[in-house]
């Protein structure tokens, strides 16, 4: 039993209903004894990611049987996870590349995938095969004592601590119009960055892909959306958000960038 | 159960699609002005489909000319659905660093946002540079925006610098659009205005391996058969 209450959903972005394509998001949540895991992947969509879906599922099921085999291998010690962490994402980033090659070793690329490519993209492919699978990554581990968040590339988090009014907004991408760091990337643990909290620090966290805060006016309308939800959960309980949050982020998505959004709220019941 | 949806107001992304063009005395010569400000007005229904088919993408439409300075011809953004076109007139040299640091100013953030699309730069001329345009582009290119822009270049005539269209573009996968005639400056406009707004619009996101250093928008490239409708003389050519 986890001290969390946990959220979530991922809806197909309008645009990619208007054009017929699958929602390149993805996210697994699981949990381990007391410890819960949220990966969150956006597979990139770009025409050199023609496979960004099956990319992205396979990095949020990879990212959290990783974890959760190194916590039983270590008794549940995120102390431990924590010192290694930058080794954890090198193995994340090992085991997706491995994942994806099998995949593409039963599933050749072929003509109606890569017709549509110049030969810049083409020979991009050729040079790195994991491109078309590329996506992005965020995994969060939360114990009744720590929360870890590793992630590469622009998923957005929010956190809201007790007895802070501001709601904290992590995301390290300082890139704009929609480039991002990706797991296809050489060395891609490079570009990984990890962050730790207490969790009797923490009162809720929102995590989620770029989708959901690009459809704001503002980064303070995105902000908000962490406040109202604390307080729907208090007036109508956290079934009351799973029930709702696919219809309010095809809503969004619709009214606002178009993209897939992903979305997972959570809620420490300890604070 | 029926709550509120969490969050603030919600907007679909800006996209900033920007003309900048060369009206410089040489624009004159065999009704290139005339062709360039018939093909920009033509080509706004075709921008206007477009923007419906990408409903999450709001189109807004700019314009800057050149000569002796530079100048905006239509300053303050305005949607696609109602821009009209006022026709540019031809005078004077051809100021286009000039351009450039307007344009410059246009995409630095603010007034710019990170949540933009990246904004779409058209640059047409018939000539040389007249002043120190280099420093412009420089300028303009190290904005964040400026460097990721999808920036085209069309030449009108012969005389057109190729040399210069390419600097602006700096993308190796996009090549200078050279209008020798009328019809054929109607066509890349009306390219630049439907192929690319919808490839800009899109909001598929991209590793920096899978983009070209600058723009992170593929453009695609101009099909074989694009020409194979077209009928021009010889004496129509510029």
């Amino acid at each position: 039993m986890t001290s969390f209450e946990v959220a979530y959903s991922s809806v197909k972005g309008n645009l990619h209903h208007i054009r017929k394509l699958p929602n390149q998001d993805a996210i697994d949540v699981k949990t381990l004894g007391d410890i819960l895991l949220v990966s969150i992947a956006d597979g990139h969509g770009s025409r050199t990611c023609f496979r960004s879906d099956t990319g992205s599922k396979m990095a949020v099921e990879v990212a959290n049987v990783l974890v959760a085999d190194k916590l039983l291998n270590s008794n549940h010690d995120l102390e431990a996870l924590e010192k290694q962490s930058k080794m954890l994402c090198k193995e994340i980033c090992a085991l997706w590349s491995k994942t994806v090659l099998r995949h593409l070793g039963k599933n050749a690329f072929i003509d109606d995938e890569v017709e549509c490519l110049n030969e810049s993209k083409r020979r991009d492919l050729g040079k790195n095969a994991l491109l078309a699978y590329g996506t992005t990554l965020m995994t969060l581990i939360l114990s009744k004592n720590k929360i870890i968040v590793i992630n590469i590339g622009d998923g957005e988090l929010l956190v809201k601590f007790k007895d802070k009014e501001d709601v904290k907004v992590l995301n390290q991408s300082k890139r704009i119009g929609n480039e991002t760091e990706s797991l296809a990337l050489p060395y891609a643990h490079r570009y990984y960055t990890v962050n730790t909290y207490d969790s009797s620090d923490v009162i809720a966290i929102l995590a989620a892909t770029d989708g959901y805060p690009n459809s704001f006016k503002q980064e303070k309308g995105y902000m908000k959306v962490i406040d109202d939800l604390l307080q729907i959960k208090k007036s109508h309980g956290i079934k009351a958000i799973q029930d709702n949050l696919g219809t309010w982020l095809e809503d969004t998505s619709k009214n606002g960038s178009g993209d897939d959004i992903t979305a997972c709220f959570v809620t420490n019941i300890a604070q | 159960m029926d709550i509120v949806r969490p969050g603030g107001e919600l907007a679909t992304r800006p996209l900033h699609f920007i003309w900048v063009a060369d009206c410089s005395t040489s624009m004159r010569n065999n009704g290139k002005m005339d062709a360039l400000n018939t093909a920009i007005r033509d080509a706004i229904p075709h921008m206007i489909r477009v923007a419906e088919e990408n409903p999450n993408a709001d189109v807004m439409v700019r314009a800057i000319s050149f000569a002796s300075g530079a100048n905006w011809h239509v300053e303050e953004p305005v949607h696609i659905d109602e821009f009209r076109w006022n026709d540019l007139q031809a005078h004077g040299v051809t100021d286009m660093g000039k351009a450039f640091h307007l344009l410059k100013d246009a995409l630095k953030m603010p007034p710019m946002t990170d949540r933009a699309l990246p904004p779409v730069l058209v640059l047409i001329t018939d000539g040389q540079p007249t002043d120190d345009y280099s420093d412009g582009l420089k300028e303009l290119l190290k904005q964040p925006w400026g460097r990721k822009a999808v920036r085209l270049g069309i030449g009108i005539g012969r005389s057109a610098n190729e040399r210069v269209l390419k600097e602006f573009i700096d993308n190796d996968d996009i090549k200078v659009l050279q209008a020798d005639n009328a019809e054929e400056l109607v066509e890349y406009i009306k390219w630049v205005s439907t192929v690319v707004l919808k490839a800009a619009s899109s909001p598929a996101s991209q590793t920096e391996e899978a983009v070209s250093p600058t723009s992170n928008v593929v453009i695609p490239e101009i099909p074989d058969d694009f020409w194979d409708d077209m009928d021009v003389s010889v004496e129509d050519v510029w």
